[in-house]
């Protein structure tokens, strides 16, 4: 994956108009690789690996951005 | 197992983080010392009393008067340090003006000077541009600040219509004990209060020998909503555990010294280092680092929920920041850096950049098989 796989037609399109060239998921994908779109993966990670649900998947990222939680948890 | 991964979910999370990250720079913070009258032993900066440097007062000053060149893009500007109240001064300045252009403004502070609720209030009262009181305590500050200075900085900002937070940080090591701190005080301030990890970094870096590391590298991008002006000058990207760290590395995004923060703010959008981690993260910056030869230098433990310990080992490594600031200038990687700032951000400004340089068009034309 990477810019030598574009065809000459997609790298005019890219020159032309690279706002709307990079809206299109395909172009993305092409130019990252689908294993690059790392937010997914990251969604992937926390749900398989981890094996947390979403409210914990929230209250953790929650915590390290920074964000006032305004329900304290007690460790019994 | 959790199973099949339900779409709704997942693209759930993703919007979630994008919103976390949208509006980069509507925050700006602002050190005006690294210096503090206490000597926390979990302090990731080191702060010490006497030890450190201040902002210049012009450079405050010239700071304040510039922040009106950014009004609808900066609506919050934290003050910070170090302990920002041994500034009062400049905290005046610098609340003042951004009062003047509309910007909240929060302050985050040991909560040092409240020694009875009387100084809480004079003090408070001394600065009415300030709205926002973030105060910390632990177990770690509880042992230099007592408790009782928190909950008069804590009424005393209440009663004068200030929002307020209290800071805890959480450590492993003495669990019971914050348990019962934390009941203490909720006691006062309900659920005003915001938990956040202690980072192992400075001189906490060895501190609690509890601290849960893992070897799993963090899978969450940069989260940051705003750089920081540090008290030298130099503004970097976050106000996180990357400040502690030494300020030659390719992520500075400039210094206000020689250089107007509208630069500097444009300068930012266009930052590859910068972007890849707010895309990928410091999971992906690793990953990237693997396969070059400086895999054998890669830090290899990590806070698994907090990308921002990752970061700021490994642009603590001389030889990473030479790699990096080489590889920054990477075309394909600019171009990779650009489109997914377009296509998962919705930022343009990098990629409409890129391609309004001749030599970068030139580039991609130089790719075509017809050429």
């Amino acid at each position: 994956m990477g810019l030598k796989d574009f065809s000459d037609e997609q790298l005019k399109e890219m020159i032309k108009d690279p706002n709307k060239f990079f809206t299109d998921k395909k172009n993305q994908y092409q130019l990252l690789g689908l294993d690059s779109a790392t937010k997914r993966r990251m969604a992937d990670i926390m749900k398989y690996d981890l094996q947390m649900d979403k409210a914990e998947i929230k209250e953790r990222i929650n915590k390290m951005a920074g964000k006032e939680i305004r329900t304290v948890v007690i460790k019994d | 197992m959790i199973g099949k991964i339900d779409k709704d979910d997942v693209d759930d999370i993703e919007g979630f983080i994008n919103k976390k990250q949208s509006n980069y720079g509507s925050i700006l913070s602002i050190s005006l010392t690294n210096r503090c009258p206490l000597k926390c032993e979990h302090c990731f900066i080191n702060a010490l009393p006497s030890k450190g440097d201040d902002m210049d007062i012009k450079m405050v000053s010239n700071i304040a008067s510039q922040l009106k060149d950014l009004q609808g893009t900066i609506t919050d500007i934290g003050i910070t340090g170090g302990e920002p109240f041994m500034k009062p001064q400049e905290i005046k300045i610098i609340s003042k003006a951004a009062n003047r252009m509309g910007a909240t403004v929060g302050v985050v502070s040991s909560g040092y000077w409240a020694s009875s609720r009387i100084e809480a209030e004079r003090i408070i009262n001394e600065h009415e541009d300030i709205s926002d009181y973030n105060v910390s305590t632990d177990v770690y500050h509880l042992k230099v600040v007592p408790l009782t200075n928190i909950k008069n900085a804590y009424e005393a900002a209440k009663k004068n219509g200030k929002n307020v937070t209290i800071r805890f940080t959480e450590g492993y090591e003495n669990l019971e004990k914050e348990r019962l701190l934390l009941e203490e005080i909720r006691a006062f301030a309900g659920k005003d209060i915001h938990l956040q990890s202690l980072i192992p970094f400075g001189r906490a870096e060895h501190l609690d020998k509890k601290f849960p590391f893992t070897r799993k590298k963090p899978p969450i991008p940069c989260l940051s909503n705003g750089p920081v002006i540090c008290e030298d000058g130099t503004v970097l990207p976050c106000c996180n555990a990357l400040i502690a760290v030494r300020k030659n590395h390719p992520l500075v995004l400039g210094n206000v010294a020689t250089e107007t923060l509208s630069t500097i703010y444009k300068k930012s959008s266009t930052n590859t280092l910068f972007h890849f981690l707010r895309l990928w993260g410091s999971y992906g910056l690793y990953e990237l680092l693997r396969k070059s030869s400086l895999s054998n230098l890669l830090p290899t433990k990590h806070m698994f929920f907090n990308p921002c310990y990752t970061c700021a080992k490994l642009f603590s490594i001389p030889q990473i920041n030479k790699y990096l600031a080489e590889l920054v200038m990477d075309f394909e990687l600019r171009l990779k850096v650009a489109s997914g700032l377009r296509y998962y951000l919705e930022e343009s400004i990098f990629l409409e950049e890129l391609f309004q340089d001749e030599e970068f068009k030139m580039r991609v034309i130089a790719e075509m098989k017809g050429v």
